[in-house]
């Protein structure tokens, strides 16, 4: 029991540490897809609570959020400089691409919203 | 009218009735029809025409003319309430006036002549001196008939025969000048159309005129030809107009209408009245087709022909000359319709004049009688018909043990008697009519009986007596069946057949079923079984009248019979839908308004209340507000957003047009939709790519420069 918990503090130590370097641009992507992700949140609670009349609102609220967190993850792989698979793509082009998918997501969102 | 119809249906109920009651109507009412479409004057016409004429209060109808003419028409009419001693007392003070015209005299004398009065010689006195200047004076055809007229009738009142002489010399040679040469008459030298009226007038008096000169022995008669008068008489009847239905009758012509109108009763009178004096006066008759004096006898028989006083006076005036018309008498012939068996009733032809009066110098003939529908010989042929002095009416014994009951045509003739010096009669041809023999029918073997369904074992039976009443009461359930017998006899022994026998069942609810009862060798007979009737008599149980109607044309006695009264015991009716009784039809049901329908409507979801909404919206933003704290705490900055230059309005203009591109969707969100948004949407991306392409690759070169920096 001791162990268990002393073992779950040490990973938690290590990964916090580990996060610690990377570099900034990655912590605040990571910040926006908590963000979104907290949205969705708070709009499940509410769907809960209420019913899920009108339904296409309530799709079109989550899948906003989720879409842009998906987005946001794409933007985090391609930008990261370890990640070998993005080596020659750079960085602005990704951002461009983020910018240019939220907007076209948003259109549809906003058609669906009714 | 249905004798075979099929099954024991029930049949519906208001025609059925409506035809009994016709049956029961045209039995009971033994009406006369005319047959060969004359009608002597209806006595509704005699009282309306009579109701033209009031007397004022001197006894007087109006002017002179008016006066005469009610007086006549009252005389035709056989009226005798007119004051005769009150009017011919002025007559004398109305004739010593001076007169412009000697129409007035015309009228006075007419007056005295029609009521007989004692003042002749008193009024011929005065009025003669007059006349004379008048006749000298006279020009038009009008004048010259008023002061001939006058003259015709007042010679036998006045000594003063031998000045009479020197005026009519005068009043002949106005004549021929006035007399055409086609045979047609004008009504004064100078007008050109002849006219039927005009020339009725000219025959009307041209023969008494002639008379008068052979009575006075006047030299210059004997220029006039009264060849030449008779055969410019027939010629008259060519101008008569014709109408549906054999009607004939004179048309006035334009001078007619200057000469006081009157229109075609006017002239129609006239040119009868000439005839008639032209006729009663030659030594050989007026030959004149005798269909054309019935299609004029038509015309003056038309209901309401007379709309006011004059006109009722022509009519009238006009059927008195008919009766005694030389040519030949029109007469109006009648049968009964009707013959009953039972009663022995004999063929009756009633034979009147046109005012009603029966005619006994005629012979009349049945030539023959058929039964309609059978190929039979006829019944009867060339059989005399003889006359009866009370009645007034020809009969004939027409009905024997042997004849057949139903419908039969009849022909007869019509022929005068000929005799000397009397008129000829006629018919308007041969005389056809329909006559229907009708008689009492027997009822026997009346039998009632309720026999069980699957035995047939009668449970109960009554024998019923037509004409008896017997209060019968019978008691049935669904597993029995009600048989019905009957025979029906004509009174020649052999089996009669009606057109229909139904059997009624009528609930104390007033619902009725109708059942036919069919014929067989033996007679009627129907059989109701109840356990297939059970719907049909829709699960009423209770008492019902058991009725019998039997009916037939030809029937003296169809009648409607409650036979019995039967308690039927019926299941109930099964579970569900109860069938309502058919009552009698109430078409306030039918189409009274129905109930009112009331909508259920889409109910609107039940939302959230608003406090509840509005805290989670703003839990919605606390993210957002999470995420630029984390921002702070990261320590993002934009200390490389450049400010100066190209790189720097690039820049801003890509942060704009992003924004833009946001603000549209706002936009859509609220009010605008898609097409407009895409267009937009379209043109802003255009806006936003120079900017940003170029700062972005700009920022992407620096950020490689400083890499190999």
């Amino acid at each position: 029991m001791g162990s268990t918990t002393a073992d779950a503090r040490a990973l938690v130590t290590a990964l916090r540490s580990a996060y610690a370097a990377t570099p900034i641009k990655l912590k605040i992507i990571d910040l926006y897809v908590v963000y979104a992700l907290s949205t969705v949140l708070v709009q499940v609670v509410y769907m809960s609570l209420v019913g899920s009349f009108p339904f296409n609102a309530f799709l079109s609220g989550i899948l906003s959020c989720i879409g842009s967190a998906v987005l946001a993850v794409c933007l985090r792989m391609q930008v990261n400089k370890e990640n070998k698979e993005f080596k020659d793509l750079p960085p602005e082009r990704a951002f461009a691409d983020f910018v240019l998918c939220n907007l076209v997501l948003h259109l549809v969102i906003m058609n669906f919203l009714g | 009218m249905a004798s075979t119809a099929s099954g024991a249906s029930r049949l519906p109920l208001a025609w059925l009735r409506l035809l009994l009651l016709g049956w029961l109507f045209a039995v009971v009412s033994q009406t006369t029809c005319a047959s060969n479409g004359l009608q002597p004057l209806s006595d509704a016409d005699r009282e309306a025409v009579a109701g033209y004429f009031t007397a004022d209060a001197d006894g007087f109808y109006g002017s002179l003319q008016e006066t005469y003419h009610a007086l006549r028409a009252l005389e035709i009419l056989e009226q005798s309430n007119v004051e005769s001693q009150k009017i011919c007392d002025s007559l004398v003070g109305l004739v010593q006036a001076p007169h412009d015209s000697v129409e007035d005299a015309f009228h006075v004398v007419r007056i005295a002549e029609v009521l007989q009065c004692p003042h002749g010689a008193e009024v011929a006195k005065v009025i003669v001196p007059s006349l004379q200047a008048a006749v000298e004076k006279a020009k038009s055809l009008l004048e010259l008939h008023y002061s001939v007229a006058t003259i015709a009738i007042i010679k036998g009142w006045s000594s003063k025969s031998a000045s009479f002489n020197v005026a009519l010399s005068g009043v002949f040679s106005s004549l021929k000048e006035l007399a055409g040469p086609d045979g047609k008459w004008h009504y004064t030298k100078s007008s050109s159309e002849s006219s039927a009226k005009a020339a009725g007038l000219y025959t009307f008096f041209s023969f008494p005129t002639t008379a008068i000169a052979y009575h006075f022995k006047n030299p210059s008669v004997r220029g006039l030809q009264i060849g030449h008068i008779k055969t410019a008489a027939i010629k008259l009847f060519d101008n008569l107009e014709s109408h549906d239905q054999g009607v004939l009758y004179f048309q006035e012509s334009k001078d007619d209408a200057s000469s006081g109108g009157g229109g075609t009763l006017e002239a129609t009178w006239a040119v009868l009245r000439g005839s008639a004096a032209l006729a009663a006066v030659l030594p050989a008759k007026l030959k004149v087709k005798v269909e054309k004096v019935f299609g004029i006898a038509k015309f003056l028989l038309t209901p309401g022909l007379a709309l006011n006083a004059t006109e009722a006076f022509y009519q009238l005036d006009s059927l008195s000359v008919l009766e005694e018309y030389r040519p030949a008498v029109p007469v109006s012939v009648q049968t009964s319709s009707i013959l009953s068996l039972s009663s022995n009733d004999n063929l009756e032809v009633a034979v009147t004049t046109v005012l009603g009066k029966p005619v006994s110098q005629v012979k009349v003939t049945l030539v023959s009688a058929h039964c309609i529908g059978a190929d039979a010989p006829p019944v009867w042929s060339s059989q005399n018909l003889n006359y009866v002095e009370n009645s007034g009416k020809y009969v004939f014994h027409f009905l024997s043990a042997t004849t057949d009951l139903g419908k039969y045509k009849l022909s007869l003739e019509v022929c005068s008697v000929k005799s000397e010096g009397d008129s000829s009669y006629t018919s308007g041809g041969p005389v056809k009519s329909d006559i229907t023999v009708i008689s009492a029918i027997g009822i026997s073997d009346v039998q009632l009986a309720v026999l069980d369904s699957n035995t047939g074992i009668s449970d109960f039976s009554a024998v019923l007596e037509y004409g008896k009443d017997e209060n019968i009461t019978l008691s049935a359930n669904h597993l029995q069946k009600l048989l019905l017998l009957l025979k029906l006899t004509s009174p020649s022994g052999s089996p009669f057949n009606p057109q229909q026998v139904f059997l009624k069942l009528v609930h104390e609810s007033h619902v009725e079923h109708l059942y036919l009862v069919k014929s067989s060798a033996k007679g009627f007979q129907l059989t109701l079984d109840f356990l297939g009737l059970v719907e049909k008599l829709q699960y009423l149980s209770g008492t019902y009248n058991v009725v019998l109607i039997v009916g037939d044309m030809t029937m003296e006695n169809s009648f409607v019979w409650t036979l019995a009264s039967l308690d039927l015991d019926l299941p109930a009716a099964p579970e569900g839908k109860p069938l309502p009784p058919e009552a009698p039809l109430e078409i306030t049901a039918r189409v009274g308004s129905k109930p009112e329908i009331a909508h259920i409507f889409w109910q609107p979801e039940k939302r959230p209340p608003t406090l509840l909404s509005n805290i989670f919206l703003s839990l919605t933003l606390l993210p957002l507000i999470g995420f630029f704290i984390g921002l702070g705490y990261l320590g993002a900055n934009i200390k490389l957003f450049p400010t100066t230059g190209l790189p720097g309005a690039a820049a801003v203009g890509f942060h704009g047009a992003v924004a833009s591109i946001l603000v549209l969707y706002f936009l859509f969100w609220l009010k605008l939709d898609l097409f407009t948004t895409l267009k937009s949407a379209w043109i802003l991306g255009l806006g936003t790519l120079p900017p940003g392409h170029f700062i972005l690759s700009y920022l992407a070169d620096s950020s490689a420069k400083q890499k190999t920096a």
